[in-house]
């Protein structure tokens, strides 16, 4: 879709923790929601960041609140729920050209 | 008179010239013993003439015996011719000096006796008053209190009497014979000389003036005081020297003690800081106290009235104070009838004329006088005014007091304010009869042992002691009260004792009852609130993100005109996320019903309702595999429960399946009973083997509602809509770990519901 790839989903924060540190070659964008069960995203946003301090993580929330904090530890954007698909783009293009 | 006369002749003779003048009865016996002659004076004795005697006896005559005396030295010369004598008494009382001289006859043979008597009655009496007048003096002077000593002219001791010898330290023994130089050193012995000397050569005895200190024998300084005089013989030969000695030793201590301690009292006088003043009364015609003179004064007196003593000694203190006569302290009347009654008082009073206070001590030394010893007390009066001021303003905010105030000592309460009795509803005089310790049953049971603790720990200065705490109180009239006590250990009266004040601070435990009551409802409410904001903001929106991301995909899909398949799978997701939409709603509408109306139980058939859930989760949850357990040996049971039973069990099974990621899905249901706390409840486990709850969280899911930790989320607000409702039921809820330890094994969840 619009070029881009998804190579794996977590069902919560471990999850996503375990994933990531499962790929050989890690992902070039992590797509994070805040509340979940188990782990939270602001937790496994921390893990991962200590895996890799390169993660491009986009954090996505409907609790506005946590925005802030999110973007402390490391996120690179944030996106409020709901947002449309073309909004995850232009974020995920965002990155990407950095990363380019 | 010729020698050879005969005897007739000679006899005659002696009877005439001499014989009949001389006072000696004398009478001549012949050899048988028979009187052949007597003289006029023995004749006389018997009133007898010298005639009527010849041829008697001298025993018949003058003893008036038949026989001989005892040892008659007549006899005795007559029998052993030879010169014999002695005293004899007569019947009549007097004493007689009878002597025997034998007569010889030519051929020397004793032809008679001529006995010579002398009347010594009168001397012997004298002799023996003599003697008894010697042992009398020699009595006085061996027991008198004063020494005696009599020395020959050379100083050398002749005589001391025991008292003498006491004085000096020696015994009669050492000093008789030794020169008096023996007991004084060099000086005193050249003073004591010239004293003797003096006597000697003035013949006049030295007064008892002189004072002398002498070393004794047993090397102590005495001093004493004596008399010299000179000894005469009875020529009129100065033959030595007498003296009386007396030891003033203590006497001179005395007076120098004495001395000392007028010094002291001179001095104590001059220097003491109570003022002395001695005065004289003087009174009207009436004998009443007008004015009083001043005789003395101490150096005190002069500081105390700034008056000087040279302005006061001989004057009127109407004159030298006046003003004094106007006094309200009436010092001329008090203190002048001390002078006339000689009755002592002590008074306090303020002189109006220094504006000072004095304490006054008066007493009359002598009639028509008084002296007084003063001190300022002004100070002392001032610094008491302050006190009593002091102690009634306290005393007035103790009794006035909102806090009741008391004071325990062996358990009894030695003081309590007013508000005391009017707290605790005993009057003042029963709380003042209690026995020791009876104020216990004022407290209550419950907080009995600790109050009486701290109390305990106090006594016995134990630490960790609390000072200030709430108790309950039992009125007399049973009403409970709460009251807040600061108590510490005080000095009373010598020893220690409990000080307390409390304040009655029931109507403050009811006020903040309420308010906690309050606070808590407030807090509720407000957590409510929270909830439902965060329900729209985060729950809401986060369905309305996969339903926005189903349709931007199926959009998407059909301007691809991909597979309808596709397309068809987003708009299930949307379709699913409407009803998810639809069951929150619904869930937050009976949530919000719970918290707002009180919502009646009655009994339930649980295991129908039960199944009913049952037919749900596998009706709406068709595509997904579940293997289903259920171990119910019951075919009915009746709950106290309403008709949100049914969400109860649906939010349950529907969590189990929601959060198992392996297929198919295993869920075991047991239903089973048991006892808790005396009540009946009927059990219901579900056990999954989903994702599993960690331990951190298996307290929170139950309450999304109360509590705000919404970090870890995912779970809806079903399980708090659980937990509220089997609240409702007074059931219970909670989770295990399937696999104890390893909540990763899934998650059993057990419910409690009352049986009926």
């Amino acid at each position: 879709m619009s070029g881009y790839r998804v190579i794996g989903e977590a069902k919560n924060g471990q999850e996503a923790v375990s994933l990531f540190n499962s790929f050989p070659k890690k992902p070039d964008i992590v797509l994070m929601d805040y509340r979940m069960p188990i782990k939270n995203g602001i937790e496994a946003t921390k893990q991962i960041l200590k895996i890799n301090d390169k993660s491009k993580i986009i954090f996505t929330s409907a609790d506005n609140s946590i925005k802030q904090e999110a973007l402390s530890i490391g996120a690179r954007s944030f996106l409020d729920k709901p947002y449309s698909v073309t909004d995850l783009i232009t974020e995920i293009k965002k990155i990407y050209k950095n990363l380019a | 008179m010729t020698e050879r006369e005969p005897l007739s002749k000679r006899l005659e003779y002696i009877y005439k010239n001499v014989l009949e003048t001389i006072s000696e009865h004398i009478v001549y016996y012949d050899k048988d013993f028979k009187i052949i002659w007597a003289n006029k004076t023995a004749a006389d004795s018997l009133n007898l003439t010298p005639e009527q005697l010849i041829g008697k006896n001298c025993y018949n005559l003058w003893q008036e015996r038949n026989e001989p005396c005892e040892e008659c030295p007549v006899l005795k010369a007559l029998k052993f011719g030879e010169l014999n004598s002695k005293e004899m008494i007569t019947p009549d009382g007097r004493l007689w000096f009878v002597e025997g001289y034998p007569v010889f006859d030519d051929k020397n043979k004793i032809s008679g006796v001529v006995e010579i008597t002398r009347d010594i009655t009168e001397r012997k009496v004298a002799e023996q008053k003599l003697k008894e007048s010697e042992v009398k003096y020699r009595n006085i002077l061996e027991n008198m209190m004063e020494g005696y000593f009599e020395t020959d002219l050379m100083g050398n001791f002749v005589y001391a009497n025991v008292e003498y010898c006491k004085i000096m330290g020696y015994s009669k023994e050492e000093l008789i014979g030794k020169n008096f130089r023996l007991l004084y050193d060099t000086m005193s012995s050249e003073v004591l000389f010239n004293m003797f000397n003096q006597v000697y050569k003035t013949g006049i005895p030295r007064p008892p003036t002189g004072v002398a200190k002498v070393i004794t024998k047993k090397n102590k300084l005495i001093y004493f005081e004596g008399t010299i005089d000179l000894l005469y013989d009875s020529k009129g030969n100065k033959v030595g020297f007498y003296g009386l000695v007396r030891d003033i030793t203590k006497r001179k201590i005395a007076e120098q003690k004495l001395k000392k301690s007028e010094e002291k009292y001179r001095s104590l006088f001059e220097n003491m800081n109570a003022g002395f003043a001695l005065h004289e009364v003087i009174v009207d015609d009436n004998n009443k106290p007008v004015d009083y003179r001043y005789i003395e004064v101490n150096p005190a007196f002069e500081r105390l009235t700034g008056i000087k003593k040279e302005d006061l000694i001989g004057k009127i203190v109407t004159e030298a104070i006046p003003g004094t006569e106007n006094d309200s302290a009436d010092w001329i009347g008090k203190f002048g009838n001390v002078g006339l009654t000689g009755i002592p008082i002590t008074v306090e009073d303020y002189s109006e004329v220094f504006d000072r206070w004095y304490k006054v001590s008066g007493y009359s030394p002598k009639k028509g006088y008084f002296a007084v010893t003063f001190t300022d007390i002004t100070e002392r009066k001032k610094a008491e005014e302050a006190l009593k001021e002091s102690e009634e303003k306290f005393r007035t905010i103790a009794e006035q007091s909102f806090m009741s105030i008391y004071i325990i000592q062996d358990g009894i309460f030695k003081y309590f304010n007013e508000r005391v009795p009017k707290v605790n509803g005993y009057s003042p005089e029963e709380i003042k009869n209690w026995k020791p310790y009876e104020f216990v049953k004022l407290i209550h049971p419950d907080d009995r042992d600790f109050v009486l603790d701290q109390a305990r720990k106090k006594e016995i200065g134990e630490k960790g002691v609390i000072e200030q705490y709430k108790y309950r109180i039992i009125r007399k009239d049973g009403e409970l009260r709460w009251l807040e006590s600061f108590s510490k250990t005080i000095n009373y009266k010598g020893r220690p004792a409990d000080f307390i004040m409390s304040i009655d601070i029931t109507e403050q435990m009811n006020a903040e009852k309420q308010l906690k009551k309050s606070e808590k409802k407030y807090r509720e409410a407000f957590n409510r609130s929270n909830f439902y904001k965060d329900l729209i903001a985060h729950d809401i929106n986060n369905i309305l993100q996969n339903i926005l991301s189903s349709v931007e995909l199926c959009l998407l899909y059909m301007e691809e005109e991909k597979d309808l398949n596709e397309l068809k799978q987003m708009l299930k997701i949307s379709k699913q996320q409407v009803g998810r939409a639809a069951n929150l709603i619904s869930n937050t509408r009976k949530l919000s019903r719970l918290e707002e109306v009180k919502i009646s139980t009655q009994p339930i058939e649980a295991i129908e309702v039960l199944n009913q859930s049952i037919d749900f989760l596998l009706k709406s949850l068709q595509d997904k595999k579940i293997n289903l357990d259920i171990e119910n040996p019951y075919k009915t049971i009746t709950v106290q429960a309403n008709e949100l039973l049914i969400d109860v069990f649906e939010n349950i099974l529907i969590n189990a399946v929601k959060y198992t990621q392996n297929y198919p899905v295993d869920v075991k249901i047991k239903v089973s009973k048991l006892q808790k706390d005396g009540l009946k409840f009927v059990k219901f486990e579900f056990e999954d083997s989903g994702i599993g709850i960690p331990d951190t969280n298996k307290g929170s899911i139950f309450q999304r509602v109360d509590n705000v930790d919404r970090t870890v989320s995912g779970m809806g607000i079903g399980l708090s809509l659980v937990r509220k409702i089997l609240t409702t039921y007074k059931g219970k809820i909670w989770v295990e770990d399937k696999v104890k330890g390893d909540y990763s094994k899934g998650s059993n969840f057990v419910v409690l519901i009352p049986e009926v």
